[in-house]
């Protein structure tokens, strides 16, 4: 049996409203939901600016900091010090001489130059160059021991690969940022420091027992919340192509945990 | 509904396509390859709605007159996405698409549908445009290529394509059968088709009009 002409007629007046339904329907959707996506991405794009702001930001920051504490050294101790063998040796001027004297000058010289090793240090640690990474966090423990009474222990597990100078200098900067945070910010008694090295690279944890913070869910947010120093040690660990997580530390604290990938 | 009105109303639709004709060619030096053959192409259809209004003077069979616009709205439009898509690689396809279109299309006139409404050449004409719509919208989602999409002219011309297409495929579709087995006179579906001719047409000319006002070129 053939088909009606009514039976025909309602075929074509659904099937046409169907296509034309689907049609407006694919517009309005394209229409709404791009405009919805490129919002989306010009969202993305305005937080990426607004990270990379920080990060310079925070760069130009710390190397100000660095600057003002290194004036403050030369200018408190050094300065100091130096005013003082001045009037020590005026002091001897047209005077017999006397073994004593010439004894706190040079005591006072020693001190001096102790001081400058030290700034020296803290500026560009020689012993990186010369014994390595690992010797470095260990001298760094020792030097911090001796001055705050905080002990900072060291492991090593695993077998060590070579790092190169760059990526031993900005490892060694994350983890004295990190062992620094935890003294002034966190209250730590004890610091925990160990490398854990395997064949995909090497993992720093960096452990105290101190206050600790609450971590923000949102990755962004404890940006914002923890200010530039973190987005400075976020930095460095980009740029060795690392991985940075903060975790609560047991019973008390927090632990940074650096992975580092082994290139090559 | 009388011969007089079906007639007015294919007019009508021919006159609106004068409405993007003219806005394009005021912009045609400045406009995109895409519009230029969209341009072509209302000039084709122009002249083709012309020649069926006054066939019987002009001594051409009506199907004729429309197989040879579809030949050429195919091959144009086909050209118009390829380059829209600008993907070297669809070059193959598309070709290979027009070729059996063609050898369809002549078989059709020859052997199947001859004299009588070449519908099938339009569905499947249809078909491949819907889908070809649909894979341009896809692409604008994918390349997001501007926050407000009604300034791209390609947006407009490719919603009109989607709205003509999709709205006369099942007229294609029950058109051979409506004329040679109930003897239909299809005013009311010719006047359905010149109406979703003349909403074709204001959409290309909003895609023309857009051209002149959008800072982008491409697309």
């Amino acid at each position: 049996m053939s088909p009606s002409e009514n039976q025909i007629v309602l075929i074509f007046v659904i099937g046409t409203a169907g296509m034309l339904f689907m049609a407006v329907a694919i517009i309005l959707f394209v229409a709404f939901y791009q405009k919805k996506m490129i919002e989306e991405q010009l969202r993305r794009s305005a937080l990426e600016v607004d990270y990379q702001r920080k990060m310079l930001q925070a760069a130009l920051e710390s190397q100000e900091n660095e600057r003002q504490r290194v004036s403050k050294d030369l200018h408190d101790d050094v300065g100091m010090m130096l005013m003082t063998v001045r009037a020590q040796v005026n002091s001897m001027i047209g005077k017999e001489f006397s073994a004593a004297l010439a004894g706190d000058v040079r005591q006072l010289v020693d001190d001096t130059h102790e001081t400058v090793r030290r700034i020296s240090w803290d500026l560009k640690p020689s012993t990186l160059e010369r014994f390595g990474l690992a010797q470095t966090v260990i001298e760094m423990g020792s030097r911090l021991s001796v001055k705050g009474s905080i002990p900072v222990d060291f492991n090593e597990d695993g077998n060590p690969a070579s790092l190169d100078t760059h990526q031993e200098t900005l490892l060694f900067r994350i983890i004295q940022e990190s062992v620094s945070n935890a003294i002034r910010h966190g209250a730590a008694q004890r610091i925990d420091i160990r490398f854990l090295w395997n064949t995909e690279g090497l993992t720093v944890t960096i452990a105290d027992d101190g206050i600790g913070f609450d971590f923000p869910k949102e990755h962004d947010m404890m940006k914002v919340q923890l200010g530039l120093g973190l987005v400075n040690l976020e930095n460095r660990v980009a740029l060795l192509g690392g991985q940075l997580h903060f975790n609560k530390n047991n019973p008390s604290g927090t632990m940074v945990k650096i992975m580092i990938p082994l290139h090559g | 509904m009388s011969l007089e009105t079906a007639y007015f109303i294919a007019k009508l639709s021919t006159a609106t396509t004068l409405i993007p004709f003219f806005l394009g060619l005021v912009r045609f030096r400045s406009m995109t390859k895409e519009l230029k053959l969209l341009l072509i192409l209302l000039g084709v259809s122009i002249t083709c709605d012309m020649a069926a209004l006054y066939h019987s003077e002009l001594k051409i069979g009506p199907n004729y007159v429309g197989d040879a616009y579809r030949l050429a709205e195919f091959i144009l439009l086909l050209i118009l996405y390829y380059k829209a898509f600008n993907n070297p690689k669809l070059f193959k396809g598309f070709v290979v698409v027009a070729f059996f279109y063609v050898l369809f299309l002549v078989a059709n006139v020859l052997f199947i549908q001859q004299e009588k409404i070449n519908s099938y050449t339009n569905i499947i004409l249809a078909c491949f445009f819907i889908v070809l719509a649909v894979l341009f919208f896809y692409k604008l989602m994918k390349d997001l290529p501007t926050l407000v999409v009604y300034q791209l002219p390609m947006f407009w011309i490719n919603v009109g394509v989607l709205v003509y297409f999709a709205g006369n495929l099942f007229l294609w579709i029950v058109s051979h059968y409506l004329v040679t087995v109930l003897n239909d006179d299809f005013k009311i579906y010719w006047s359905f088709h010149n109406f979703l001719g003349m909403i074709k047409n204001i959409l290309f000319a909003a895609g023309f009009y857009v051209s002149t006002k959008s800072p982008m070129k491409s697309l």
